[in-house]
């Protein structure tokens, strides 16, 4: 029953799909969030890595750790899907550093596309660095708030994901899926309560949101804690002009 | 009426024209309808001009100054070059995506503008099928994910070079 490929270290490494496509399981020692890694070799954020024996083919994996990237801790969580696959365009509104885009960028692959937009110049920096090593990361300095200042750098996507903390969120996601979401698109968007407003109880906070982002258009279908991987904040999944 | 539509991408500006326009009776819930299929869309809006960017450096200057909303000298010959003048008022409109620069059109150059909803569907419609438009140009998906690449990588390059403080605004 111990069949299963080697793992670099000697330990033995196991590699399962999980349900969700392009997202990967290992089971070794210690179950862990997978993905392919797009740039075998290197590490993005000191990320541990592992490689596994595939009909002679060697392939790297890299941890997803649900502490670090909220659409890891969404997965983990059991969300219903996360409309980002193999072949998919995305739209990543406040990308940080890059660490969460980075595993987005091996989920789809090198027929995809992610646009990642960040305001902030000195994250941005290890944004841009890290797209040059993956070629399938359009990396934006830009304000989330204003599409059609970077409308020449983004086409129509699949996917929209926000994680930009702002109070105005819901409003920075209504427009740039009026501007980039094709019809019949999904938008996935991370809700920190206390960004949004400190003085209400986060399930308020969550329901104005989901209310706030009716208004836009988006149409709300599923939302999940992200507990306990991050305190008071919620993910919120969708479909746009479906 | 006709109304003309100019396009701005990642490889170059295009020019649209949309016969019989009328912008009083035009619905947006039909307009979003026409602009999901292509065949009825193309109908309706067809590609008239396109003027791509010869240089790198050329593209990266209509990103940065015609996206915040500034006429380039470039696009303004694209304009005078390919759309007819007319002395007659309400003959022809140019639709923009930015109010901004919707009003610097209409104060160096003499054409009437439109912005708003029924134009933002449009130029939605021209997002969706940019691809099949340009087909004839022999342009495939990959030319303008590759463009967009390259020019993304430029224009953040640029903005992170020439930032005077080089360091973050504080977010209060």
């Amino acid at each position: 029953k111990f069949g299963g490929p080697k793992g670099g270290r000697g330990a033995k490494t196991i590699i399962v799909k999980h349900r969700l496509e392009g997202v990967f399981i290992c089971k070794g020692q210690q179950e862990a969030l997978v993905t392919k890694n797009f740039f075998p070799g290197e590490s993005v954020y000191n990320e541990k890595r592992m490689s596994v024996e595939e009909n002679g083919e060697k392939i790297e994996y890299r941890v997803w750790n649900p502490y670090r990237s909220k659409i890891a801790a969404a997965v983990v969580g059991g969300i219903s899907d996360i409309y980002i696959r193999p072949g998919s365009k995305v739209l990543y509104l406040g990308g940080a550093s890059g660490t969460t885009v980075s595993h987005v960028a091996d989920i789809v692959g090198p027929t995809g596309v992610v646009y990642a937009v960040e305001f902030s110049h000195r994250s941005g920096r290890d944004l841009v660095n890290m797209a040059k090593k993956r070629n399938n990361v359009v990396p934006i300095i830009g304000d989330a708030r204003k599409p059609q200042e970077y409308r020449f750098l983004v086409g129509m996507v699949d996917i929209v994901f926000a994680d930009v903390a702002q109070p105005d969120q819901a409003r920075i996601m209504g427009m740039n899926c009026q501007y980039f979401l094709k019809n019949g698109g999904h938008f996935l968007i991370s809700i920190k309560a206390c960004c949004i407003d400190s003085t209400n109880e986060p399930a308020v906070v969550f329901s104005n949101e989901v209310q706030k982002l009716k208004e836009e258009g988006l149409k709300p279908e599923q939302q999940l804690t992200l507990e306990p991987y991050e305190r008071d904040h919620a993910m919120v999944l969708g479909s746009y002009r479906a | 009426m006709v109304l003309y539509l100019i396009h701005d991408n990642a490889v170059g500006f295009s020019l649209f024209e949309v016969k019989e326009f009328d912008e009083a009776q035009a619905k947006v819930k039909q307009i979003q309808k026409q602009i999901v299929d292509f065949s009825s869309f193309s109908q309706m809006c067809q590609l008239k001009a396109f003027h791509p960017f010869l240089s790198a450096d050329s593209a990266r200057d209509a990103a940065q100054n015609v996206g915040c909303g500034e006429l380039t000298e470039d696009l303004k010959n694209f304009i005078e070059e390919n759309i007819p003048k007319t002395k007659k008022k309400g003959k022809i409109q140019i639709g923009v995506l930015d109010s901004k620069l919707a009003q610097k059109m209409n104060d160096q150059l003499q054409y009437e503008t439109i912005t708003g909803d029924i134009v933002f569907e449009l130029f939605r419609g021209i997002r969706m099928h940019l691809v099949n438009f340009l087909k004839n140009e022999n342009f495939k998906e990959e030319d303008l994910i590759k463009a967009q690449l390259g020019l993304a990588h430029s224009w953040s390059r640029n903005r992170i070079q020439f930032d005077v403080k080089r360091q973050d605004k504080p977010i209060i």
